[in-house]
C-alpha cells in the first residue's frame, strides 16, 4: 500500500452560527485505506464528513485531496473534478425511481470524470455482479427494497460515480445487527477490490474498527485520539472516557453473534 | 344525450385550460418547492404576445406563434432569475408573496397598455365544425383537447424515459440527494421553469383561439383552480394534474348546466377542501411523479 495521503484536513473547523461543531480537526487517510471517524453523538463526525463533501462550509481549514485544496470549490466539483463522493447517512436513495435509474444517476457522474480525463472505476454490469440483489430487482421501485438493500443501492451508486475519496456516513444507521455485519463484508471485499480510499463514520464503534486500518476519535469537535484500529480496540481506557462506560462496543459484538 | 355530450366538450375544453396552467405549476413546485403564483401571468403574456405580433407589427400567424411561446418561456426565466433566485427559499411566504406582486405588476401593466379593455381576437387555426351525431365539435375546443392531450403525455413520457426528465425527478424527490449524484441543480430548476412556461404559453394561445378574446386579468381565476387542482392532485404530480384538472372542469361544465354557473367557482374551492381533510398530501402524492 502506497504512503501517499489521498485525504488531508488540516485544521478543519464547522460552526452553525456560535456552536462550533468542529475545532481544528487534522485527519488524513492514506489512498487505498480505511480509516474510521468515531466519537459519541454530537461529536461533530458528520459535521466532518459534510464539510469534507461541501454541503457544510469549513472555514477555515484545508481540505486536499491528493494534495490539491477543494476547500473554495462547489459540491459539484469536488464530484466531478476530484472524485469526492459522499454517501449520506439514512435514506439514500431516490425511492420513486427504480433501481437502474438510481444506478444510471451514478454512472452519469462516472461517464462525466471519464471525459474528464478520470478513468472510469465500474461499469453497471460490474456494479451488478457485486451486488447480484439489485440486478435481480433492477425494475423495480427502489421504495420496495429493504434497508440493507437501499444500503447497497447507495454503495453500488458510489462506485459508478468513479469516486477517489469515499465518504460513508453511518452506514449501519437504522439496520439489525446481523444485516450491518453482511454491509460491511460486502464494504470490505468491494472497497479491497478497488483503489478507493475510505474516511468512514460510524457510531457502531466494534464494527467501525474491524473494517478500518486507522481511527480518530472525536469528542466535541476535536480529536482526541488517532491510532490503529487494533490499538484503539485495546484501548479500553480511551473508550471509557470518550464513550462511556457498557459502550456500544461491547454490546453490539455480541448482537452480531446472536 | 345531445345536451350531456355537449356539456362533457365545454367540460373537457375548460378542464384543458386548467391542465395547461396547472401543469407547469406543479412542475415548477415540484423542482423548486414554491408556489409561482405568477405563472399563470405566463399564459396571459403569450395571448397579448400574439396579438401584439400579429396585429400591431403585422408578422405572418407562424411567427407570432413562435415568439409568442419563446416569449412565454423566456417570460417565466425572467421571473426566476429576477425574482424567485433571489428570495431565500426557508420563506415560502415571502416567495408566494412576491410572486403575487409580479403577477400584479404584469397584469396591471398590459391592462393599462390597453386601457383598461378587452380586445378582440381573430381565429387563429381556421376550421369548420364537426358535427356528429347532431353534437357539434367546433375546432377550436377539439385543437384545445387534443393540445392538452399530447403536452400533458408528453411531458409524462419525457419526465419518465428522458435523461433530463431524470434529473428533474431527482432534484424534485431529495434536492441534497441530487447535489450528492453532481447534479447541477440551478440548470434543472431552469430547464423546469422554460417547459413551464412553454407549456402555459401554448395553453393561452389556443384557449385565446377558443374563446377570441385578450383578457389581463384572466391569470385571477385562472390561479385559484390552478392552485386547486395542483394541490387536490398531490402537488408535484403531473398526471394527477392532468386528470384532475380534466375532472373540475367537467364537473364545473355540469354544474353550470344544471346548478346554475352561481355554483361554478365553489366547486374546485370545495373539493379542495374535502380533499385536503382526507387526503393531506393530494390524491396522487407530493412527489414529481409520472403517475
Amino acid at each position: 500500500m502506497s504512503n501517499q495521503e489521498a485525504l488531508s484536513l488540516n485544521d478543519l473547523n464547522v460552526a452553525y452560527g456560535v456552536i462550533k461543531a468542529v475545532q481544528g480537526v487534522n485527519l488524513s487517510v492514506a489512498e487505498g485505506s480505511i480509516t474510521a471517524l468515531i466519537g459519541s453523538n454530537g461529536a461533530g463526525k458528520s459535521s466532518t464528513l459534510k464539510a469534507v463533501a461541501g454541503i457544510e462550509k469549513a472555514a477555515p481549514g484545508s481540505i486536499k485531496v491528493y494534495g490539491e485544496d477543494i476547500s473554495q470549490l462547489q459540491m459539484r466539483q469536488r464530484v466531478i473534478n476530484h472524485g469526492v463522493v459522499l454517501i449520506p447517512e439514512g435514506r439514500s436513495v431516490f425511492t420513486t425511481m427504480t433501481v437502474e435509474e438510481n444506478l444510471m444517476l451514478g454512472l452519469r457522474v462516472g461517464d462525466q470524470r471519464a471525459a474528464a480525463g478520470h478513468a472510469a472505476t465500474f461499469s453497471m454490469d460490474e456494479a451488478y455482479d457485486l451486488f447480484p440483489v439489485l440486478k435481480d430487482r433492477r425494475n423495480g421501485r427502489a421504495q420496495m427494497l429493504s434497508g440493507g438493500e437501499q444500503q447497497m443501492l447507495a454503495i453500488a451508486r458510489s462506485l459508478l460515480m468513479s469516486p477517489k475519496v469515499l465518504l460513508i456516513d453511518e452506514p449501519s444507521m437504522g439496520l439489525a445487527p446481523l444485516l450491518v455485519r453482511k454491509i460491511f463484508g460486502v464494504m470490505k471485499d468491494v472497497f479491497a477490490r478497488s483503489a478507493v480510499s475510505v474516511l468512514l463514520v460510524e457510531q457502531d464503534t466494534s464494527i467501525a474498527l474491524e473494517l478500518a486500518s486507522d481511527a480518530y476519535l472525536l469528542t466535541h469537535g476535536e480529536v482526541v485520539a488517532h491510532s490503529s484500529s487494533d490499538e484503539m480496540r485495546r484501548d479500553s481506557r480511551l473508550r471509557e472516557a470518550y464513550l462511556g462506560k457498557g459502550d456500544a462496543l461491547g454490546k453490539t459484538a455480541k448482537q452480531g453473534q446472536n | 344525450m345531445f345536451e350531456f355530450v355537449s356539456y362533457l366538450m365545454a367540460g373537457l375544453s375548460l378542464g384543458s385550460t386548467y391542465v395547461l396552467i396547472a401543469l407547469g405549476f406543479t412542475l415548477i413546485f415540484g423542482v423548486m418547492g414554491i408556489m409561482n403564483v405568477a405563472h399563470a401571468d405566463v399564459f396571459m403574456l403569450a395571448i397579448f404576445t400574439y396579438l401584439f405580433i400579429s396585429t400591431t407589427l403585422g408578422l405572418p400567424v407562424g411567427w407570432a406563434l413562435l415568439i409568442a411561446v419563446v416569449a412565454g418561456a423566456l417570460a417565466g426565466l425572467v421571473v426566476y432569475w429576477a425574482v424567485l433566485k433571489r428570495i431565500d427559499k426557508s420563506h415560502p411566504v415571502a416567495l408566494f408573496v412576491s410572486t403575487l406582486g409580479v403577477s400584479y405588476v404584469v397584469e396591471n401593466f398590459i391592462a393599462k397598455r390597453i386601457n383598461f379593455q378587452r380586445p378582440s381576437l381573430q381565429p387563429i387555426f381556421e376550421s369548420d365544425p364537426i358535427i356528429l351525431g347532431g353534437v357539434v365539435f367546433t375546432g377550436p375546443r377539439l385543437l384545445l383537447f387534443a393540445v392538452t392531450i399530447v403536452i400533458a403525455g408528453g411531458l409524462i413520457i419525457w419526465l419518465k424515459k428522458s435523461k433530463t426528465g431524470l434529473l428533474l425527478r431527482a432534484v424534485s424527490e431529495n434536492p441534497l440527494m441530487a447535489r450528492v449524484v453532481a447534479i447541477d441543480t440551478n440548470r434543472v430548476v431552469m430547464i423546469a421553469i422554460a417547459i413551464a412556461s412553454f407549456i402555459a404559453a401554448c395553453g393561452g394561445l389556443v384557449v385565446g383561439n377558443a374563446t377570441l378574446t385578450a383578457d389581463a386579468f384572466i391569470a385571477n381565476s385562472l390561479s385559484l383552480k390552478m392552485f386547486a387542482v395542483a394541490v387536490v392532485a398531490g402537488i408535484g404530480s403531473v398526471g394527477g394534474a392532468t386528470i384532475v384538472g380534466l375532472s373540475l372542469g367537467i364537473i364545473e361544465s355540469f354544474t353550470v348546466a344544471y346548478a346554475g354557473s352561481q355554483w361554478q367557482n365553489v366547486i374546485g374551492l370545495v373539493a379542495m377542501a374535502v380533499v385536503l381533510m382526507v387526503r393531506p398530501q393530494g390524491l396522487f402524492g407530493r412527489v414529481l411523479r409520472v403517475g
